[in-house]
């Protein structure tokens, strides 16, 4: 796990985070986790189960992808920067897959002057996650607060 | 680690929230409350569905401390093909 240190000065609308490849998705990952979150719904483990649903097979479960993309802004701007991450599942993910997370920063705002001590300086990020194919399986976006040299 | 980072104890990663499970009140109890089968739900907030006619089921929670001070808020919006 890294605990990146990112500098709201040295961050610039257009610069691209650094890209997070997942290992290929396998099975007892989505058991893994179905313990973890709670959600044993049997598509995500049960191969006929999702065949008879018309899936066409198990897929992995949504929030495993936005847990990717989420550990891709916390592996660059560093562990506790994330005021918000939002996502949008656009494509089934298989076992087998090979995810990669990217993102881009979309704006800086810097801290307004006054004695709030919650006013820090943000960054927005458009985030995505795409298969091996290069097809988007996630789109989403963070606003990340990280610390100023000043 | 946690103690000596500069929020003083073990910090929850981001999606963490998702472990918080009303069993009562969860996505699964309250779609089969709604005669739902579960086979047929995805996630998303795509409003033009590829595969037909889609229902969408939207769900907040506010998440609180010990002080009743909110620490987050969840917005999961659920997709069930109808």
């Amino acid at each position: 796990m890294q605990y990146a240190k990112v500098y709201f000065e040295d961050v610039q609308p257009g610069d691209a985070m650094p890209p997070l490849v997942k290992p290929p998705i396998q099975q007892i990952q989505l058991t893994r986790c179905a313990g973890a979150s709670g959600d044993f719904n049997p598509i995500h483990q049960d191969d006929a189960f999702a065949k008879a649903a018309g899936m066409g097979g198990v897929f992995a479960h949504g929030m495993l992808s936005m847990g990717f993309v989420a550990q891709s802004v916390t592996d660059w701007v560093g562990a506790g920067r994330v005021r918000k991450v939002a996502a949008r599942f656009a494509a089934l993910v298989r076992p087998g897959d090979v995810i990669t997370c990217r993102g881009k920063v979309l704006e800086k705002r810097p801290a307004k002057d006054g004695a709030d001590p919650h006013e820090v300086p943000e960054i927005e990020i458009e985030l995505w996650a795409e298969n091996q194919k290069g097809e988007k399986v996630v789109t989403g976006r963070a606003t990340v607060t990280v610390p100023s040299r000043g | 680690m946690g103690r000596a980072s500069e929020w003083g104890d073990i910090i929850a990663p981001p999606t963490f929230p998702v472990t918080f499970r009303d069993e009562n009140a969860d996505t699964g109890s309250m779609l089969r409350d709604l005669g739902v089968d579960i086979s047929r739900i995805l996630h998303g907030d795509e409003k033009a569905g590829r595969s037909g006619p889609m229902a969408f089921v939207v769900r907040e929670m506010a998440v609180t401390d010990g002080e009743n001070e909110i620490v987050c808020r969840v917005r999961h919006i659920t997709v069930v093909r109808l």
